[in-house]
Parts: C-alpha cells; structure tokens; sequence
C-alpha cells in the first residue's frame, strides 16, 4: 500500500539448495525470494518434499554435510550470510538470527540442566559472568511463562512437559534478542491446547521484543492465524504469497486452493467425498518440466507443460501461475483484473 | 485439521540409500580359505607331517609356496590341516553357542516373569568372568581334546549370544504384527517360531560370524599358551606357537600362520559388518 | 542416588556369589581328580593314602558343604593352600597381585590417552580422511588376537630392534624405570587390543549423537565446532563410553593371562594359567573369583559414576 517501505531485515534472493541424487545431485530448493520486515511474521507453508525445511537451514547455513547451497543471496541486515567465513556464522546464529524446532523433547540436552542451556547461549555471544547470565535466564524463564523459574534452572529437560520443553526452546532463542527467528513447525509435535498456548505466547514475545519470525508449516490453518503473510512453497519454489487473510478468502494459486478445499473445518459437509489433490507431490530430481503442479491441476493449460511459470506480484499478493484463480477476480475493491494471465 | 502433510521425506533431509552389495570380499576369502583348508590337504602332494618334505627353513619358494619348518616339513601343508582345525573348532563351537544361545534366549523373551530372571542372571554370571579365565577353567577341569574345546568354547560364547538374542525377540515381540498374531489367538511358541524368528535371523547371522572370529582367537590363543590343541594336532594357534620358538632361524615361520589368523578374522569381521548393514536396512524397509 | 547406590551394590554383590558358585561347580563337577593331580600320578598309589588326602581336602563332602566351607574361609581370609605347594592360596595371591594391578592400570591409561583424541579426530570433521583412516586401523586392531600383537611386538622391538627387553619384572619400589622399561611392551600389547574397541565405540555413538536434535540446537545458538563435540556430543556419550571402559577393563584383565605368560611378569594372570596347567584348583578358584571380584568393582564404580554423569541413569530402569 505504501511506496516507502522499511529496509527488510531478511533479504532473500534465489536461494537454491541442492540434494544428492543417484545421478549427482538435484535441486530441491529450486529459487526462492521474499522479504521479511523487522517485526514482522510470515508463513512458509508446504508439503513434504516442498523444501521448506531445507529452506529454513539453509538460511541458518546449518544443512547436513551432503547438501549445498547452490546459489543465492541471504541479507541480513545487509549482510549476505552466504559468504562469511565457518566462525562469521557462528557470531551470527543465535545472536542475530536464531532457530525454534520441532520437536522438543528431543531439541535439549538431556544430561544438562536447563539452566546451563541457557547460560551456554548467553556466554557464547557475550562475555557475561555466570551469575549473571544465571540471572538472566532466570528473568528468561519468567518471561515464557514457567512457574518458579529459580529453582527450575536446575531441572533436567525430561523432568519438563513437552509445552514446557518449547517454552525453554523459545527462552534460549530469544535470549541474545535476535532480530529474526525462524519457527520449524515449532507445534506440530505438541496437542492442540499446548499449540494455542505456546503459539499465543511467542506471538505476545516476538512483538514486545520486536522480533519478525518465518514460521515454517505444513498447516495452513496455524500458519495464517500466526503469520500477517503467507507463502507456499511447492516442489521447491514459492507459488503464493498473501496476506493471510486474502489467502484464505481468495486463494490464487489452484494448489493452495486444492489444499483449503481439502481441510475440514466444522462446517464441511461430511456427507460428501472430501475432495483430496490426485497424484502426489514430486521429488527432488522428478520435478515436472514446466510448472511442477501441472499434472495434478485441474486447470492446466498447454502453456502450463512449456513454461514455468514465474512469481508475479499483483499488488500486495503473488502468485506463479499461468492460470490463477480466477476467483480472485471477482473481490470488489481488491484491485485486481479478471482474466487470465499470461506466463 | 488442515491438509496434513506427512513427515519431512528422505529427500528433504538428504538421506541417500547406498546401494547394496550382495557379496564382499570378505566373504570370498572366507570361502577360499574355507574351502582350501578343509580340502587342500586331499590335493595337496605334500603331507602335513612328511618330515624331510624338503631342507629345513626354507623361505616362500616355488616347491614349497610358504616354506618350511625345522623339520623341514612343508608349511602350506601344515597350515591347511592345522587350519581344518582350527576351521572345525570354530565352526563347531559357533553352530553349538548359536544353538544354546539363541534357545535360551528366545526362551527368556518368551516365557518372561522368573524364568527371564533366572535366565538372565545366569547369563550374567557367566559374563561377569572374563572369557579367558572362564576357558582356563573349563579346560582344566574337561581337558583339552577337540570335542571338549569345542564344547568349551561353544558354551563360553553362549550368553553373550542369548543376550542380544533376547533383546532382539524382545523388541520384535512387542511390535504390532506379533501383537496383532497374539490377538488372532495363535499361542506364545507358534507367533515365537513362524512369526519372530524369520526377523531375528539376520541378526543371529550376525551374531555367528562374530563368534566364528571370536572362537578362532579363543582356540589360538589357547593354544598358543599350551591349554589348546595338543601335538600332534595343529592348529593355527600351535604353529604360531612353534614357529615364535624358531623364529630365528626362520621368520616366515611367524609372519605366514600370523598373516593367515589376521586375514581370516579380518574377512570374518567384514562380513559380519557388511551383514549387520544389510539386517538394518532391512529392518528399516 | 542413595538408593541407585545401594540397588548396584546388592546386584554386584549377587552376581559374585552367582559367579563363584559357577567356577566352584565346573571344578567339582569333573572327570579328572585334583588329588591325583596333585600327587603327579595316576597309577600305582596306595588308595589309603588317596583317600586320606581327599577327607583332607574336604573332597568327600557334598558339593553344598565344600562350597559354604569355602566361603567361609574367604570371609575369614583364609583361602586355602594350594594343592601344589601347599603355600596358603592367599599368600601368593598377594605375591603376585601388584603385578597385575600395575599392569592393568597402565594399560588402561594407555588406552585411555590413545583412544580419547583418536575418536575425536575421527568425529571432528566427519567423514574425512582422518575418520576413515582411523576405521580402517581400528578393523586391523579389532582382527589381531593378543598373544600375536605380543609376538610382533617382542619380535620387532626385542629381538630385532633390540630396544627393549623381551621378558622379565622388576618391582617398582626396586628399580622403577627398569620396572617401567619392562611394562613398555606388555602395556603397549593391551593398549593395541582395547584401543581399537574404544575408539569404535566413541565414534558410534558421537555419530549417533550427531543427529540427534539437541547437537542441531547448539549449533544454531552459534556454538562453534568444538564446543558442541565436547560439551554436547562427547558429554552424552559419556556414559555408553564409561560403560565401555568397564568391559575393556574385563577384556584386559583377561588378557592379563595372555600378557603375563608371553612377557614373564609374575601376576594373577599367569597364575591362574600355571594353576589350571598344573591342576590347582584351590588356586586357579581363588584367583579367578578375585578377577570376577575386581571386573564387578569395576562395573559397579563405572555404574556410580554413570549415575552421577547422566541423571536419567538413576531414574531409569536398571539391568535389562
């Protein structure tokens, strides 16, 4: 809406990652671009196989040994993280950027006290005392919300529920106040109560620390409550990207069309077949020629086997597609032509 | 809730599956060295105990392709019958701890409650003696003919066997084809027979060519310290044992038996690693 | 704790009656006879003298009896005499146990300082040239059997070399670097064996440790290298590498047998082959529940520690 926008904290451009395969190696991340304001909170949903994880590490440059970030740029406050040095990065995670995984139970240590979890991130990005940092962690814990923060220092992670686990995770991600930190499906291995909490709380964190956060999904509903934007990411690119809202109400792409007519909501009629996206989604290596969703589209055209359609931006929304929704076109007032647009 | 998408799949995460190799090379010089101890002294001219087969301390030659010992005894003939030896030994007393191993301990992850106890604590009360010493106490009490340190060595590999034996089945027994077997009504011993012990074997292959190396080395070194094989047998154990008197006047003496012991559990080794691979991607698919 | 403490206790203490009564009925339970053994002849002895000998030697009594006698006379520190020399069993056992225990310390300090840097260096940078040359020393290692690692030793090192003595001990308080000359090759002998065990073992589970998600986290809060292979990774294979120090603490008090035999040092391990050699078994029983006495202690100490180390070891289930 406003033409003076604030410098993106996070600048991504062309990410490319690339997967062994039996022929050498494949791209599974195959270009991908978005910004990311300071405070902000945007989604990046997908599927398996999508490359949304590896698209989360990738940033982070914390991909396994086998896998290469083939090209691209990662500007972090104007720093592009792709070319500092093994101990540059180092500085830079947890400092600067910082991670929240999936599965909690698993994410600490278990023969360390939370206490000396959180002291460890503290004293390797500053030069603190122990006790001071002991103090710190303390305010930490209050601040996610664990009761008697004092004497649970002391505790061992498997003495902690898995809420309480990803409290402690949030804790230490937040605790040298970076300015983005990117959620890896930090909920999906928690129950639905626990998921409203832990999100409700890292939503109140993020914005009084002024924090902007990538929250990585692969359902869409979680991801649009939390986020101001979404994207989707499909067989490696990016194929939408909206305020959540419109993208809910509106979908644009017909993929994230197909996957919102194939969740069940209260109010589906369960009478009827559910309608599921026929095929299954391709694998690193066996994308489709042209654009990777064609064969399981139901409105693919000629165009769609030829060219792969690029990421256009409409306004506030974008979308790769030869053929989207046209749906879309129909919202009085959002601005958008009706018809359908060439690759 | 929402379109679930499944788990991140190997190709996110990068794991490749390397290709499999049916048979490596430590399986083949298994074979040949099986093979040429167990039949070369029928094809072989020269006789293990032909003294004067040739000169006394002969080096690697053409006549004598390992030499000769003091007695001028030919060295490739000896290592084949003492290797039949030792080949027998070893494979006797793997076959017997396989089979006492793998009864007692499909029997404790079977019959569980006291019996699992009883079985268990007596397989650590074996454990708990260091295999030699335990050796040395079985042989001086039965002595050492072959037959009684087969048996000897047959029973001090045992418990280990029954343990990861145990394990395994137990683990087996408490996944859900067992379970659902169960359910069906079919009883303890038939699920135990038809159903688990088809996914414990290749563990228990595993498990034998690991104890097939072990006893080789128990045998040797038994022999070598005089409580093994006795003269006029020979096992790799003895000839090593006689060749390190005389290893100044010949150092082939040593280095070949040495050699041999080495290579052979060496392909033992490998082929119960590559083997172990295999039994885990199975298990995995 | 104090219970984990007292539960390991009561279970060492159990699996070294259960131990000793296994040796005490194999050497009971036998085809050839320690009198006879011990008078050097099977033939052509006055049966009076035999049978006097035998009452002597409580061999008369049941099995139950022999057995209670003789733990009695352990409590009370009485061992017997052995049968060949008639010198109390304790007496020796004294004699010779400094040996070993000098012996099996340096070896395990050996082991130790070899396999601790080598598995690190073999995980440090995974898959490299360093990881798979260490592999491939530890598959060598793992197929030599001691007494060949013993005889290459002495061969290449005394006999052609020269540098060191072949057999042969000296006491400590005597002479202490003879003492430790001659320690050189016996310890380098054990420390050739275990080493390649550790060193396997360390690098299994560090690798496995590697995936594990916590290493994932402390690398994102910007750990360097070395910090999450020592404070994370190596920390949690703390305890399967402790419990794998305790069984290479078996394995080299077994080897002792093999070590002491070749290299003349005048331990527990060589006794216990000259008593099964000569048939002595008032002495190879009493020597052989010491060695399952010192391998429990061991693995009880190593269980106490582990408890200390990793807090889901006290809470968890004990023997499985």
């Amino acid at each position: 809406m406003s033409n003076s926008v604030p410098e993106p904290v996070l600048s991504v451009r062309d990410l490319q990652v690339s997967v062994p395969s039996g022929k050498g190696e494949t791209l599974a991340v195959r270009g991908v671009d978005f910004d990311l304001q300071p405070g902000a909170r945007l989604g990046l949903v997908g599927e398996s196989g999508s490359g949304k994880s590896l698209t989360a590490l990738a940033l982070m440059r914390m991909l396994p040994p086998s896998l290469r970030i083939r090209a691209g740029q990662v500007l972090l406050d104007g720093r592009d993280l792709l070319t500092l040095s093994p101990r540059e990065m180092c500085d830079v995670r947890g400092r600067e950027i910082a991670m929240i995984y999936q599965n909690p139970m698993a994410a600490l240590n278990p023969v360390l006290t939370i206490g000396a979890q959180l002291v460890e991130g503290l004293r390797i990005h500053s030069s603190v005392s122990r006790s001071t940092a002991r103090r710190r962690a303390v305010e930490l814990l209050g601040d996610v919300g664990i009761p008697d923060p004092g004497r649970r220092l002391d505790s061992y992670p498997y003495e902690l529920s898995g809420g309480m686990r990803q409290r402690v995770v949030i804790a230490m991600a937040l605790s040298c106040e970076p300015s983005v930190i990117i959620a890896d499906e930090p909920t999906t291995a928690l129950d639905v109560t626990t998921q409203a909490r832990v999100l409700a709380l890292l939503r109140q964190l993020v914005s009084s620390h002024g924090t902007a956060v990538i929250l990585i999904s692969h359902d869409l509903e979680v991801a649009a409550e939390f986020c101001e934007n979404v994207q989707v990411m499909y067989a490696g690119k990016l194929v939408e990207r909206s305020p959540s809202a419109e993208l809910f109400a509106y979908p644009l792409h017909p993929y994230t069309k197909a996957l919102l007519e194939s969740s069940c909501v209260l109010t589906t009629d369960l009478t009827r077949p559910i309608p599921v996206i026929p095929g299954q989604p391709p694998q690193p290596g066996r994308f489709p020629v042209g654009c990777a969703f064609q064969p399981r589209c139901g409105q693919a055209g000629e165009i769609c086997t030829d060219h792969d359609p690029v990421l256009e931006q409409m306004h506030e929304r974008s979308v790769a597609c030869h053929f989207p929704h046209p749906g879309a076109s129909t919202v009085a007032g959002s601005g958008l032509e009706g018809g359908s647009f060439d690759g | 809730m929402g379109h679930n998408m499944a788990r991140t799949s190997a190709a996110e995460t990068g794991r490749e599956a390397t290709p499999a190799r049916r048979v490596n090379i430590g399986m083949v010089v298994l074979a040949v060295t099986a093979l040429t101890c167990l039949l070369g002294p029928f094809l072989w001219h020269f006789e293990a105990t032909q003294i004067g087969a040739g000169l006394p301390f002969l080096g690697p030659g053409f006549e004598h392709p390992f030499g000769t010992d003091d007695l001028g005894r030919d060295q490739l003939a000896r290592l084949m019958v003492g290797g039949r030896i030792t080949v027998i030994v070893a494979a006797g007393s793997a076959l017997l701890s396989i089979l006492i191993g793998v009864t007692w301990g499909v029997l404790a992850a079977a019959r569980r409650g006291w019996m699992d106890e009883v079985l268990m604590r007596t397989a650590d009360a074996f454990m708990a003696i260091p295999q030699i010493v335990f050796a040395l106490v079985f042989v001086a009490a039965f002595g050492s003919s072959i037959l009684s340190l087969t048996i000897i060595i047959g029973v001090l590999l045992a418990p280990t066997t029954a343990r990861i034996v145990r394990s395994v089945a137990m683990s087996e027994l408490s996944s859900d084809y067992a379970v659902a077997a169960r359910a069906c009504g079919l009883g303890r011993t038939r699920v135990m027979a038809t159903e688990i012990l088809p996914n414990v074997l290749p563990t228990i292959m595993v498990q034998a060519t690991i104890n097939v190396a072990a006893a080789i080395i128990l045998e040797a070194t038994l022999s070598f310290i005089g409580l093994g094989i006795q003269p006029p047998d020979a096992s790799w154990g003895t000839l090593l044992l006689q060749g390190y008197g005389k290893f100044y006047n010949s150092a082939w003496l040593v280095l070949v038996p040495t050699v041999w012991i080495v290579v052979t559990i060496w392909a033992l080794t490998a082929t119960s690693e590559s083997l172990r691979s295999r039994a885990r991607r199975e298990a995995a698919a | 704790m104090g219970r984990f403490i007292v539960t390991r206790l009561a279970w060492s203490a159990m699996i070294i009656v259960a131990s000793s009564i296994l040796v005490f009925l194999v050497l009971r339970v036998l085809p050839s006879d320690p009198v006879l053994a011990r008078l050097g002849a099977s033939t052509g002895v006055d049966p009076d003298v035999i049978a006097r000998l035998r009452a002597e030697a409580g061999l008369d009594d049941s099995i139950i009896t022999q057995y209670l006698s003789w733990v009695g006379g352990v409590l009370k520190g009485d061992l017997g005499s052995s049968y060949a020399s008639q010198i109390p069993v304790a007496q020796i056992i004294a004699e010779r146990l400094p040996v070993t225990l000098e012996l099996t310390f340096l070896a395990m300090l050996a082991v130790v300082l070899v396999s601790v840097p080598l598995a690190l260096a073999a995980v440090f940078r995974g898959r490299s040239t360093a990881d798979k040359a260490i592999g491939f020393l530890t598959s060598l290692g793992i197929s030599v059997p001691l007494f060949v690692v013993s005889l290459i030793l002495i061969l290449v090192f005394a006999s052609t070399l020269g540098w060191l003595p072949s057999r042969g001990y000296v006491p400590f308080i005597e002479d202490p670097s003879e003492n430790l000359k001659l320690m050189i090759l016996p310890v380098a002998s054990l420390a050739f064996v275990a080493s390649p065990l550790l060193i396997r073992h360390m690098r299994e589970s560090m690798s496995e440790a590697e995936s594990e998600a916590y290493v994932r986290t402390a690398v994102g809060k910007g750990a360097v290298r070395a910090r999450v292979l020592l404070q994370h990774i190596l920390r949690t294979s703390l305890v399967p590498t402790l419990t794998m120090l305790g069984l290479i603490v078996g394995y080299t008090l077994a080897g002792t047998v093999v070590v002491e035999y070749v290299f003349g040092l005048p331990g527990i391990g060589s006794l216990a082959l000259e008593a099964a050699l000569k048939r002595d078994y008032a002495v190879l029983q009493s020597v052989v529940i010491l060695i399952v006495f010192m391998f429990v202690a061991t693995t009880f100490i190593v269980d106490i520690v582990n408890g200390l180390i990793d807090p889901r070891v006290r809470v968890g289930a004990q023997h499985g």
